[in-house]
């Protein structure tokens, strides 16, 4: 007789007595404690939050004078692609755009427009190679994480979600480990691109392509490098 | 799009709030501060109602904040984790609580007569990856079908199967080999 059956029961049975949910009432007061905390903190703003808005009315204030400068002054330059963004953590941008539901600014329409978009900003096109199946692009957005240049590539590989971030490699930064996640990098041309990923492997890096004319691509590009240990 | 109300939000979140624990333990490795979590992230949630599709999972959309906030915390913790200060080593010298590679540390939620093998398996699961654990943890501790594991984690069912499968396997591996200790054990 195999032990396998034996063996997964124990196991299963350990697990259900190992790690047991609280009650339903303790999970059911969790929700109602937020609720509660939520709507008396909408009710009843706080000194702080007065203070604050009093901040922001000066800041508003000040920032509508300079909005009102810029409108009148000649403009400096063409550029304004993107929208100036504080700095964060490729792991923070990844976080934050898991939590606003993970959609990208735009969609590109074809090959030529991907290749366009890097280009205009980054001085050189990328394409995308063939891509592992289960891996799906959602499209591009922007952040200011290795530069505010930084464009990024969404995508859903094995059903999670995936950011591959690009950038000049000049500008290239050591980036951290990200906890609980695995970073790749990779080099394409004179772009450097990182790949963040829940999953074990690369899932888009090894299929982006040098878009620039040159010449031809000897085959498959090589395996990204793996940046955080398992 | 009409928004999620909060009477409704406290219901749909207490229907899933089992799913959403399993996901916090299965990120964090650690039964104590799931709770903390999961109130973390239904605040969170609370002030992006507006963001909630109601065509979409709820369930899904819950856990991705559960996600995240559990990670945080988990960076959180790995930062302040040391400390340098002398008096708080001086505090902390007496030796720790048994704690297991998922932090369990007997505070109710082991067994007295806990043997090897519940230790090893905690051990063996603290070496799967997140999804891996996140699908095997809603697999059976909760007994969810399929469907709605890949429906909570927003993933195609095939793939909740096979994490499952393959967590599984992992788990016979480690077990079915005697571990060093075991054999140097009297």
């Amino acid at each position: 007789m195999s032990v396998q059956p034996v063996l997964d029961r124990r196991i299963d049975e350990a697990l259900r007595r190992l790690i047991r949910p609280p009650s339903e009432d303790r999970l059911r007061a969790i929700a109602e404690d937020a609720v509660r905390k939520v709507a008396s903190t909408r009710r009843r703003p706080s000194v702080r939050r007065r203070g604050l808005a009093v901040a922001a009315a000066v800041v508003f204030a000040v920032g509508g004078g300079w909005q009102l400068y810029q409108a009148l002054r000649p403009a400096a330059s063409p550029g304004g692609t993107y929208q100036r963004q504080p700095w964060r953590s490729l792991h923070q941008v990844y976080g934050d755009w898991l939590v606003d539901g993970f959609r990208p600014a735009w969609v590109c329409a074809d090959e030529r427009e991907f290749a366009a978009s890097f280009r205009s900003v980054l001085d050189q096109g990328l394409r995308l190679g063939e891509l592992p199946a289960g891996t799906t692009v959602l499209g591009l957005s922007y952040c200011h994480s290795i530069t505010p240049q930084t464009t990024c590539l969404l995508a859903r590989a094995d059903g999670r979600p995936v950011v591959v971030f690009v950038d000049r490699l000049e500008r290239d930064t050591p980036q951290p480990d990200p906890p609980g996640l695995r970073l790749f990098r990779r080099q394409v041309g004179q772009l450097v691109l990182y790949e963040l990923t829940p999953l074990e492997e690369a899932a888009v890096l090894p299929s982006f392509i040098n878009a620039e004319p040159g010449p031809p691509w000897p085959g498959r590009p090589p395996a990204a490098e793996r940046r955080t240990p398992p | 799009m009409s928004q999620l109300s909060p009477d409704g939000f406290s219901r749909r979140f207490t229907a899933c709030s089992r799913s959403l624990w399993c996901i916090a333990v299965a990120i964090l490795g650690d039964l104590d501060p799931a709770e903390d979590v999961l109130q973390e992230a239904a605040l969170t949630a609370l002030g992006k109602l507006h963001q909630f599709d109601p065509a979409t999972t709820f369930t899904a959309w819950m856990g991705q904040i559960v996600r995240y906030t559990a990670l945080n915390h988990a960076r959180r913790r790995a930062r302040t984790s040391t400390s340098v200060d002398p008096t708080v080593l001086d505090e902390t010298a007496a030796p720790p609580p048994v704690a297991g590679p998922l932090g369990l540390t007997g505070r109710g939620q082991l067994a007295r007569d806990q043997g090897d093998f519940d230790d090893d398996v905690m051990a063996a699961l603290s070496e799967l990856d997140h999804p891996a654990r996140e699908c095997l943890l809603l697999r059976v501790v909760l007994d969810m079908p399929y469907r709605d594991i890949a429906r909570a984690l927003d993933l195609p069912e095939g793939t909740a199967m096979s994490h499952v499968h393959r967590a599984r396997r992992l788990l016979r591996d480690r077990l079915s080999t005697p571990t060093p200790s075991a054999e140097v054990a009297p």
